[in-house]
């Protein structure tokens, strides 16, 4: 069947089967930032936006996507131009492996999108559903309260 | 005390700065080290363009998926794989029946490794639920699936063991029988691997005791759980070589292992370890890219074997559970005497890593205090259960679980505080390890001084954190005390870094045009920033940026051996092997330039990407470079170096965490967490903070909430992340590590190890804690709530 | 993972939708998170209901209750300006901690799964709400309105061929509220509970206990207590009666994750908790 959405801003129209979930189509189709970690809806690594709603990939149908607009790490920043949340998480030294990365920027955005100025509880929140082995959360924590620091044009802090 | 102290390296640069006499000044001279640089793949992760091994595959690859044991222990009577073959796009069907019978090891260790040869690649024999029975590669994941449902295969069962004790009992049935196996220390008992070690006469020891505390520590099963899954990914490049791209922290291992187990040579054989998402210990094995590897040779098309998560809890590795039983003497003044620890192993299906992980349970945990007389003993035993094997920490965490509380228990018998007890029988620097010869890991061990110790400042930094003050003041009884009790508690860690005479790594080095220098390394990165880390040493070294170092490693065509990313080597050893390749480089810049000025080499100076010349003059490194690519004294300015050590400094340790227990659900908030860290010079503060929150969360879930629950017949029940619950960042606590400096003198300007240290505090902590909140003393993990409440009810019943 | 389908539709109206469902390989779609874990493979089938109008959170008429769409999300129904005597359906709402999957699971869809931590289940059922399902009889649309117990109890035909089209939850003042507690703080409740006390009629509810739906139980004879307690009753007598009441209500549910011993106690103790947030509301110690 047909699958067509707006994905990072620009149509696309892809053929898919109807039971391909969407995570793996995004990653056939060479958007490989949205990551495969569990099969449950868990760990986040497969988080994208749609409709600027944080969803997780893996358990939604690409069909179900089919029509609507999403949004992956991919559309956020460019090396040239990173999105203020990617810049945060490189400055709080939030990043080791990096696999969990796309989906804890693309759930800070999120926040940010409806939280202008979240506490570090509200960041802890937004980042639940965000397993990562790495670092422990301290410094994704300290990442999205920058993040949102950098979005309001505050100063950079420390 | 001191004995036999070789130094092994040089400590003089190429323009005469001494640094083996370096200590605690050297940190005002760093230009990059201890500096929390960005570190050099970061950017890329946070866009989403870090290539893990699944993000690229070549064309035509085949998807392999693996058809796993229903059965703990059972013979394979019969296998059908016809209708399989013949289902849509299949096109590769392994089983015992049709790949080679290679008894082998899968822990990416050195040879010979010090584990048995257990493993093939598919057997006749299933050994738990969740072991390999066959592989089917084919066009799509789907048609891989949909033809295993179609394999026919018949099962004899045979009794299976799940308990180590049981398995180690005369007339137990042998897991692993037949004349294939090499290695195991008694296949009649099932025991994987033994250790003995003695120091002194324990007997007397316990004799000339005022006090023996004595108690049986349980942990179980504890699964590594990186986000990413273990992945492999394997072609025929244009020569007919072999080429892996796999998931892994141990590439020229894999390489070994897979030209063993393959039967090709190893120069067919290239191993690339692409970014990963986390090892903890569970990629440090030749774990999956055998079957894509021996699809590919009998296809010629590529192929891939990407676990589930699922597969990842049941089919990869764990934590070895393990009984200890610690038994320790002291006088009344609270002087450790004797400490006698035998552990009970339990190694599951197959002995990778048995032998080495219980080495370090008693040669991490038990030299931490320095009593007159030691005996460590273990019994490492197969069951069929899920197969345990390397994870951060390795052995540690079984470990201090024991000694650490058994401190808390002797203080309070012998009305100490827990914090004096500690300090009165910790290491100091100058102490040697008595143990360290007699625990060596596979073979005898080396003679250990500790030359850097930062304890005392970890503790008293560590205090002040957590406000250790005002433990004891938390009103538990009376109107004011409610459901909620708060506690606290303390333990002290150390651990090492590297193995001595055993871990070897090596590094190479050569400069470009512009004053750039590529830096190959074998290490692996696996998360850990280990390529920011030696970029950092070489930039130290070379006096230049870190922009000026382009890092690429762990590639078996590209870059020069190192063992891989385990027992916290890396920063220690590679470190030291980036150190002198750069330093010899510097050696040849300074001769180039003095060939060009036609001067003496002695007064040259090298900063700032430049040899500078005492009356004013400077070369940069970018004008000398093309002088020696194209026009005088031609050569490629470049070097390398290798490097083993027969020390291994201990980095230590002192956490402290403040918790609060609900007596009404058991439930356990860790409220704060301090932990306090001497890993000498902090090449990447950042860095260590991060191994030190990352190592301390993954042991929290473990004392918290993570555990195997098996059915009756040796099934996982929990095998997903909605059942095997690791933290989330609702989970953890309020979280300070601090960074106690301290300058280790046999280390690349300074360092030791930072990454395996954390995971061995929090089980031990927490159980002081909860004894210090509610007054019971929980020796068995994890503490989940049900246990804590069912304790604290017994407690309150009197029972 | 490895799901079949050969068809996924996107039905317009409630009628198209009821004709394509029933089949025993069909699965109904709300928001959709739950298809990737495994046990799908047989499904041919989905029919996914993301153009129908069901969604909205609405007074009724003459402001009797609260109507809420099937297809509102868990985090809409979150974040709603809701009365404050609906506080335990959002708690229950809020208790679903993943927010990526609060954004796509809806109230309908939650409700529908067969499974006892459902959480908003517990807190509908101790709300006394109602709900509306829809059938085909024939080719009629047939709307029938149930209490939501027995929505959860429903038989397997019924749950393949009906289709909840809203929540309805009476409004009359009073007080609601609802407690949970597992593993971590991601986990699925072990046992949860909610109350209400509007006009004096007391509702407690709690799931957990048991693997479906039909485990949301009411806790009949821990409602007596409640409804008995006295202004000005002495603490310390109440709290043993409720513990004997909860223990009666309860059946000992033992699975992977708990004893079934452990679980009620679970329930004690939230209920008790529960019922002393309702005194503290009232001013009462």
């Amino acid at each position: 069947m047909r699958f067509e959405a707006t994905l990072n801003g620009r149509p696309v129209s892809w053929e898919i089967a109807p039971h391909a979930f969407l995570t793996e189509v995004l990653r056939a189709h060479g958007y490989v930032g949205t990551k495969r970690g569990c099969e449950t809806g868990d760990c986040g690594a497969c988080a994208v936006l749609l409709d600027g709603l944080e969803v997780n990939s893996c358990v939604l149908l690409a069909a179900q996507a089919s029509g609507h607009a999403l949004t992956t790490i991919e559309g956020l920043g460019t090396m040239d131009h990173p999105h203020p949340a990617q810049d945060a998480f490189v400055d709080a030294g939030a990043i080791q492996c990096g696999f969990c990365t796309p989906g804890m920027v693309m759930a800070t955005v999120a926040l940010c999108g409806d939280n202008a100025s979240p506490t570090a509880d509200d960041a802890r929140a937004a980042l639940g559903g965000h397993l990562c082995r790495c670092t422990g959360y301290v410094k994704p924590i300290e990442a999205v309260l920058d993040a949102a620091a950098r979005l309001r044009g505050d100063a950079q802090r420390g | 005390m001191r004995k036999g102290d070789e130094m092994t390296k040089e400590f003089k640069t190429p323009d005469g700065w001494d640094t083996g006499a370096a200590s605690m000044g050297e940190y005002e001279r760093f230009k990059t080290v201890n500096k929390s640089e960005r570190r050099v793949d970061a950017l890329k992760l946070a866009l989403g363009k870090g290539t893990f091994a699944d993000d690229e595959l070549p064309a035509g690859t085949l998807h392999v998926k693996v058809l796993w044991s229903p059965h703990a222990h059972a013979k394979i009577t019969r296998i059908d794989v016809s209708r399989a073959e013949k289902m849509p796009g299949v096109r590769c069907v392994l089983h015992h029946g049709n790949v080679p019978r290679v008894p082998h090891t899968t822990a990416g260790q050195g040879f010979p490794e010090p584990s048995p040869w257990d493993a093939y690649m598919f057997d006749d024999v299933v050994r738990f639920v969740g072991d390999r029975v066959c592989a089917v590669g084919a066009e799509t994941e789907a048609d891989a699936m949909r033809a295993l449902e179609v394999i026919d295969v018949e099962y004899a069962l045979l009794p299976a063991i799940f308990d180590p004790e049981e398995a180690l009992k005369p007339g137990a049935v042998r897991i692993h029988a037949g004349p294939d196996p090499r290695g195991i220390a008694d296949t009649s008992k099932n025991l994987a691997a033994h250790l003995h070690a003695v120091v002194g006469d324990p007997e007397r020891g316990f004799a000339d005791s005022d006090l023996v505390v004595e108690n049986e520590y349980r942990v179980g099963y504890h699964q590594q759980s990186p986000i990413e899954p273990h992945v492999a990914v394997t072609w025929l490049d244009e020569n007919n070589r072999l080429t892996v791209k796999v998931a892994t922290q141990v590439p020229f291992h894999s390489r070994r292992i897979l030209a063993q187990v393959l039967e090709i040579p190893v120069s067919r054989i290239r191993v690339i370890k692409p970014r990963i998402g986390g090892g903890f210990g569970g990629k440090q094995e030749i774990l999956v890219e055998d079957i894509p590897a021996l699809v590919t040779l009998r296809t010629g098309r590529p192929a891939r074997l990407y676990y589930t998560r699922a597969e990842q809890l049941v089919s990869a590795r764990t934590r070895h559970p393990a009984i200890v039983r610690l038994k320790t003497g002291f006088k009344k003044d609270g002087t450790m005497v004797v400490n006698q620890m035998k552990a009970i192993g339990n190694t599951g299906a197959y002995g990778a890593h048995a032998l080495t992980v219980f080495s370090c349970t008693g040669g991490k945990a038990l030299p931490l205090y320095r009593a007159k007389h030691y005996l460590f003993e273990a019994h490492v035993a197969y069951t069929n259960l899920p197969i345990a094997g390397a994870f951060r920490g390795y052995g540690g965490p079984q470990g201090f679980f024991a000694t650490e509380i058994q401190m808390d228990i002797a203080a309070e018998r012998l009305g100490l505080d827990p914090i004096e007890i500690r300090r009165m029988n910790m290491l100091r620097p100058g102490d040697d390890n008595p143990l360290a010869v007699a625990l060596g890991e596979g073979r005898e061990g080396y003679p250990q001084i500790i030359r850097s110790c930062g304890l005392e400042d970890c503790i008293a930094k560590g205090k002040e954190a957590i406000g250790w003050h005002r433990r004891g003041t938390f009103d538990t009884s009376g109107p004011g005390a409610g459901h909620l009790r708060r506690g606290m508690g303390m333990v002290l860690l150390m651990h090492g870094s590297g193995i001595p005479g055993i871990d070897m790594a090596s590094a190479f080095l050569k400069l470009n045009d512009d004053g750039s220098f590529n830096l190959l390394v074998g290490a692996t990165d696996i998360g850990t920033g280990s390529d920011t880390i030696l970029s950092q040493i070489a930039a130290e070294a070379l006096r230049v940026p870190l922009d000026k170092i382009v890092i690429y490693s762990s590639d078996t065509d590209l870059t020069p051996f190192d063992t891989g990313a385990y027992a916290s080597s890396t920063t220690y050893i590679t470190g030291n092997a980036v150190k002198k390749a750069a330093e010899g480089t510097l050696r040849q810049l300074i001769a180039a330039a003095a060939k060009i000025w036609e001067c003496e080499e002695l007064g040259l100076q090298a900063h700032d990407v430049a040899i500078w010349h005492p009356d004013g003059r400077r070369l940069t490194y970018g004008e000398i470079c093309i002088s020696t690519f194209y026009n005088h004294n031609q050569h490629q300015i470049m070097d390398h170096a290798s490097h083993l050590s027969y020390e291994c400094p201990p980095p230590f340790s002192a956490h402290f965490c403040e918790i609060e227990v609900d007596t009404e659900t058991g439930g356990v908030k860790v409220v704060k967490y301090v932990a306090a860290v001497d890993c000498g010079v902090a090449i990447n503060p950042k860095a260590a903070e991060g191994q030190t929150e990352g190592g301390t969360s993954i042991s929290l879930g473990w004392a918290l909430s993570e555990e195997f629950r098996f059915d009756e017949s040796g099934r996982m029940q929990n095998a997903g992340f909605d059942g095997y619950k690791i933290p989330s960042a609702l989970d953890i606590p309020e979280f300070q590590s601090i960074l106690v400096p301290t300058y280790e003198p046999t280390g690349p300007f300074g360092a030791k190890s930072v990454s395996e240290i954390p995971t061995d505090g929090p089980a031990p902590i927490l159980s002081n804690a909860i004894y210090d909140a509610i007054g019971v003393r929980l020796l068995e993990i994890p503490f989940t709530p049900e246990k804590v409440l069912a304790a604290w009810r017994a407690k309150v019943a009197g029972r | 993972m490895y799901l079949r389908l050969s068809e996924y539709l996107r039905p317009s109206s409630v009628e198209e939708s009821l004709r394509l469902i029933g089949g025993e390989t069909t699965a109904l779609l709300a928001g959709g998170t739950h298809l990737n874990v495994y046990g799908h493979e047989h499904l041919t089938r989905v029919v996914d209901l993301q153009h129908l109008s069901l969604g909205g959170i609405t007074l009724a008429e003459g402001q009797q209750s609260q109507t809420i769409g099937t297809l509102v999300t868990l985090q809409t129904l979150a974040r709603a300006e809701l009365p404050a005597e609906l506080a335990a359906l959002q708690q229950a709402a809020r208790a679903e901690r993943n927010r990526a999957i609060r954004n796509r699971t809806t109230v309908g869809g939650r409700l529908a799964r067969d499974r006892s931590d459902a959480r908003i289940a517990t807190a509908l059922v101790a709300l006394g709400a109602e709900v509306e399902v829809v059938r085909l009889e024939g080719h009629e649309v047939v709307h029938h309105v149930q209490p939501v117990e027995a929505f959860l109890v429903r038989d397997a035909d019924a749950r393949r061929r009906q289709l909840l089209a809203e929540v309805r939850v009476p409004l009359g003042g009073g007080f609601s509220h609802y407690a949970h507690f597992g593993l971590t703080a991601m986990s699925a409740p072990y046992a949860d509970v909610a109350l209400r006390v509007t006009d004096g009629v007391v509702r407690l509810a709690s799931g957990g206990h048991g693997p479906g739906s039909a485990h949301t139980l009411r806790l009949g004879t821990a409602e007596g207590v409640v409804a008995s307690i006295g202004v000005g009753d002495a603490s310390g007598t109440w709290q043993a009666a409720l513990r004997e009441a909860v223990v009666a209500d309860v059946p000992a549910y033992t699975d992977v994750y708990a004893s079934g011993a452990y679980r009620r106690e679970l329930a004690v103790a939230l209920t008790t908790r529960l019922v002393e947030a309702w005194l503290a509301a009232q001013g009462v110690k």
